[in-house]
């Protein structure tokens, strides 16, 4: 078989990959703006009705939900409010955010919308949420020694796992960008937003390079002295 | 410099290959999230900075500088947890650079935290990017220490090359395959972007399979059994792992040279890898105030440290070591809760990544163990059917081959048993196999030749092809695992 049939193999190949890369980057769904990374280890709260559980937490920008894990151990699952609320000290007569989700949700995650988006990172907000039905509910996290969980006042030595999702759903392709920004948080210094696009054009160049390799006129060719 | 200008343009381009790879992935791959990453640093920085090595002894491990960056990345919340990220916010990058800027101390007390027995070959080199970084900061000397390993990649697939020329040189094609498809692995790409003495081991274990070929191809003359005995040395002082290939070394040389009736080259090659070792064991007595013999406990020198822990029971220690790549057979015990063979070593080879908590969806281990099992069809398939007296006569590479890929096996089985009886915690990792590369290469090689003159190429082609989207795939993974 000639050169053509290496280049149509190959290029066979790569129009499955690039399908299958295209249909991933188009692929829309809600996003997320963060994670606290606390492990959903066991329910660290069994919230009564009208009960009120509150956590200090960072809250990053971008954010119009706070994501929960939820344990049920009644049905109907309750509705649930949420308030996110920035330090008094911070922004003096601010309103905070609200938003509610209704009861009947199952097992797991469970996502609670408010409004206003938070646009920008907050170093300290509260997120409150309070039992409005007439079941209980558990709330997943860990146990951990430190401040900032409360259940109805009181302080606690645990933390709740929350995860912060960005408004709507938007594809792959469409969070490029922002994980281009990501890519340089905590790295090393020359690392910037360029960088990500500078590794995918390096990937592509050592790959194409591999490509060539095996597509050579002389690849094939056998020794016979 | 004749010797380097012989080596095929093809071959330096497979090394670019696997170099670039390996510079992606070392920025891909947040700081810390790999195997052992933080003990690796440790050790490196330590060394730098000390000019001495981590011991066995009590004490602090990481030093304030890096347990900045420990904490700053959030690394004990990320690890093992679904729903945990390392930090994504100006905020806490602003955080983590005033903490690092106030100039946390760089020197712990040196204790061991499970490298204390380690050798300091592949540190020493991490400590030397350490050292050149023209920024103090933590992140940045990280992010140098990880090209290291980027460099030993390029050197590993340059071997990895040479030894398939040797093994099939009628086929210079199939060279270009088996060295891409090592280049484009994913764990090995994966490994090849972060600091870790495995990569120290497989560069060299990929240098002494060549040297070995080179040996059966052309005689076993000084130079190469030198150069074997160095090199199989710098594995060792590497980690302790390259320990597992050096009975299938040594016996490729007896064997080469009672066929060749030439015993000087041997014993010049034995001195050549016990000298280095023993100047090793003498520094490691008068400078680190460590054993000579560097050989620990279980849980002392873990991760594929190759060391000799307590024995136990005999019966159970085989029993384990039968377990670890067979079958349970009805009269045994049950000694895993799964079947290692498969769901530690090879589901760990085709892609676990981080510190073994995200990788491919189990099919993929399917079909690409699928491909292989059917590549190594076709080539036993082929040397069965074709000139036969020139496969046989080779059989002294053969079994040496078996025998270094057997006792790497031996030991790493060996070596779980004591890691598992020490500390209770599993040990079988796929990236442990990493130093039989050049075997896989020679399987995907010799494959792929086997289908022919006219559709071995292409089938060659778009393998490379399919592993240019493996290692994409696995890139991904790691960005949307850390990123989205």
């Amino acid at each position: 078989m000639s050169r053509t049939a290496r280049i149509a193999a190959v290029g066979a190949v790569l129009a499955v990959l690039l399908v299958a890369l295209t249909a991933h980057l188009l692929r829309t769904e809600p996003r997320y703006s963060g994670f606290n990374s606390v492990r959903p280890t066991f329910p660290v709260v069994d919230l009564a009705p009208q009960d009120l559980v509150c956590q200090s937490t960072l809250l990053p920008g971008d954010t119009a939900a706070i994501e929960v894990v939820v344990h049920v151990v009644e049905q109907p699952t309750p509705p649930l409010e949420v308030e996110v609320r920035r330090p008094v000290a911070e922004a003096p007569g601010a309103s905070p955010a609200r938003g509610r989700v209704d009861g009947g949700y199952g097992e797991g995650l469970l996502s609670i919308p408010f409004t206003p988006v938070v646009d920008a990172s907050r170093p300290v907000a509260r997120v409150c949420i309070r039992n409005q039905g007439r079941a209980n509910v558990q709330l997943v996290g860990t146990s951990i020694a430190g401040e900032g969980f409360a259940v109805n006042g009181a302080p606690q030595p645990q933390l709740l796992t929350l995860n912060f999702r960005r408004p709507g759903s938007e594809s792959t392709a469409g969070m490029l960008s922002t994980i281009a920004q990501r890519m340089t948080v905590a790295r090393a210094g020359f690392v910037e937003g360029w960088t990500f696009w500078l590794l995918a054009a390096i990937f592509l160049g050592a790959s194409a390079v591999a490509i060539a390799l095996v597509l050579g006129k002389d690849f094939g060719r056998e020794d016979r002295s | 410099m004749s010797a380097l200008r012989r080596v095929p343009r093809a071959a330096w381009l497979c090394t670019l290959v696997a170099v670039l790879n390996g510079v992606v992935w070392s920025i891909v791959v947040p700081p810390l999230q790999s195997f052992d990453e933080t003990v690796h640093v440790y050790y490196g920085q330590y060394l730098a900075e000390t000019r001495k090595t981590p011991r066995p002894i009590t004490g602090s491990v990481l030093s304030d500088d890096e347990n900045t960056v420990v904490y700053g990345v959030r690394l004990f919340d990320v690890v093992g947890n679904g729903t945990g990220r390392p930090p994504w916010t100006a905020l806490e990058d602003a955080g983590l650079d005033a903490a690092l800027a106030k100039g946390p101390g760089r020197v712990s007390e040196g204790a061991s935290g499970g490298v204390g027995l380690y050798p300091p070959g592949y540190y020493a080199l991490g400590s030397l990017a350490y050292l050149a970084t023209p920024s103090d900061s933590m992140l940045d000397r990280m992010a140098a220490m990880r090209l290291v390993s980027a460099l030993l990649a390029g050197l590993a697939v340059l071997f990895t090359f040479l030894f398939l020329r040797e093994l099939l040189p009628r086929s210079p094609w199939t060279w270009t395959v088996g060295a891409l498809a090592v280049a484009l692995q994913p764990l090995f790409g994966f490994m090849s972007g972060v600091f870790n003495p495995d990569m120290g081991v497989v560069a060299a274990a990929c240098a002494v399979f060549f040297l070995l070929a080179r040996a059966f191809h052309r005689g076993l003359g000084l130079p190469l059994a030198v150069g074997i005995g160095l090199a199989a040395a710098a594995g060792v002082l590497a980690k302790l792992a390259m320990v597992g290939l050096i009975p299938g070394v040594l016996l490729g040389g007896v064997l080469l040279a009672a066929r060749d009736r030439r015993w000087r080259p041997l014993l010049a090659g034995a001195a050549a890898f016990a000298v280095p070792l023993g100047l090793y064991a003498v520094v490691n007595v008068t400078r680190f105030d460590r054993p000579a013999l560097p050989f620990g406990g279980g849980g002392e020198a873990g991760g594929g440290g190759g060391a000799v822990g307590p024995a136990g029971n005999f019966r159970e220690m085989l029993v384990y070591i039968w377990q670890d790549f067979l079958p349970r057979l009805p009269f045994m015990e049950d000694r895993f809760s799964d079947f290692p063979l498969w769901d530690r070593w090879i589901v760990g080879w085709v892609g676990r990544f981080g510190w073994g908590d995200y990788g491919f969806p189990k099919w993929v281990s399917v079909v690409v163990m699928g491909l292989l099992v059917v590549l190594l069809a076709l080539a036993v398939a082929a040397a069965l059917r074709g000139d036969r007296p020139a496969v046989r006569a080779r059989w002294r590479e053969w079994v040496t081959y078996l025998t270094m890929a057997a006792g790497l096996l031996g030991l790493l089985a060996y070596t779980g048993y004591t890691y598992t009886r020490a500390t209770g915690n599993g040990f079988e990792q796929g990236r442990y196999l990493l130093p039989l590369l050049p075997l896989y290469a020679a399987v995907v090689a010799a494959g792929v030749r086997a289908l022919g003159r006219r559709a071995g190429p292409v089938a060659g082609a778009a393998l490379v092809a399919l592993c240019v989207g493996w290692s994409g795939w696995a890139l991904i993974l790691t960005v949307e695992r850390f990123t989205l």
